[in-house]
């Protein structure tokens, strides 16, 4: 199972306030908050590891029967500048992290292996549903492309929790599927 | 104690600056999902839950916040941490 997540730096700085009282404590574990607390960039610091328990979270709650919103119960450890352990109850995901001046993104998966190919997409529109539908434009094209498949018979669903779901002709695919879009930035991996 | 319509009425003014979706925020009701309905991304999730605390003069625990996905949710844990006053 794999899960990504994208942070628009320039939108976040708009959209989020991670200053305020209680927004470290409610998302972060104390460990995490020494590590922000002695970090060079502390910005980046904070919106990496959220980019690393939004991607995890992705692949554990999955197939759950519901979400939760409970980030501190994610429990991050940056190995290196760029990979990462996030703990969830007792499973273990590894995540790899790039970071540039335009965004973080972060793809996790139970094993730690290399990330497979993954796109990243320029969204010039900031509405959400757009947004979405770009990205899904975009993994259709992709499919159509790898497995020859006519673009009108493939189809992305969700499930309870919101996941994607490939089908082609109506049939469920066994392909993985993660998408993430925030700001101007979207981004899909498949496995 | 506030009325559930009073509540409602109060969570949607919290939730305002952070909705991506007017259809799903002009139709708000006790069904309605913070992320499905209301596209609001997940950073602004814990901003909702910090302003439900600075409104209410409430603390919100991991456990109750864990819940606080929907409308429905996000009353009952407003409703029982006032009631526990």
């Amino acid at each position: 199972m794999i899960g990504n997540d994208i942070i628009d730096i320039n939108y976040t700085r708009l959209t989020t306030d991670w200053t305020r009282r209680g927004f470290l404590e409610k998302v972060f574990t104390n460990s995490e908050q020494e590590l922000i607390a002695s970090a060079k960039c502390v910005f980046t610091t904070v919106w990496q590891l959220w980019s690393i328990k939004e991607s995890a979270y992705k692949v554990h709650f999955r197939d759950a029967e519901n979400r939760r919103l409970n980030p501190s119960r994610i429990h991050c450890t940056l190995i290196d500048p760029y990979l990462a352990t996030a703990k969830i109850d007792n499973t273990i995901y590894f995540s790899t992290t790039n970071i540039t001046d335009q965004y973080i993104y972060t793809f996790a998966s139970l094993s730690d292996q290399v990330a497979p190919s993954q796109t990243i997409l320029d969204l010039d529109t900031a509405e959400d549903n757009s947004q979405s539908q770009l990205c899904k434009d975009s993994i259709i094209q992709y499919l159509a492309r790898q497995y020859d498949w006519k673009v009108s018979d493939i189809t992305i669903r969700y499930n309870r929790v919101g996941a994607p779901i490939i089908y082609h002709q109506q049939k469920r695919q066994s392909i993985q599927l993660s998408m993430t879009h925030h700001g101007a930035y979207g981004a899909w991996v498949v496995l | 104690m506030k009325d559930k319509a009073q509540l409602i009425d109060d969570l949607k003014q919290i939730v305002k600056p952070y909705i991506q979706n007017k259809e799903g925020f002009d139709n708000i009701n006790e069904e309605t999902d913070f992320i499905n309905d209301l596209k609001i991304n997940s950073a602004n999730l814990v901003d909702v839950v910090l302003d439900v605390e600075d409104k209410y003069d409430i603390e919100i625990d991991n456990d109750s916040m864990e819940k606080m996905l929907n409308v429905k949710a996000s009353l009952e844990v407003i409703q029982s941490k006032l009631s526990s006053k």
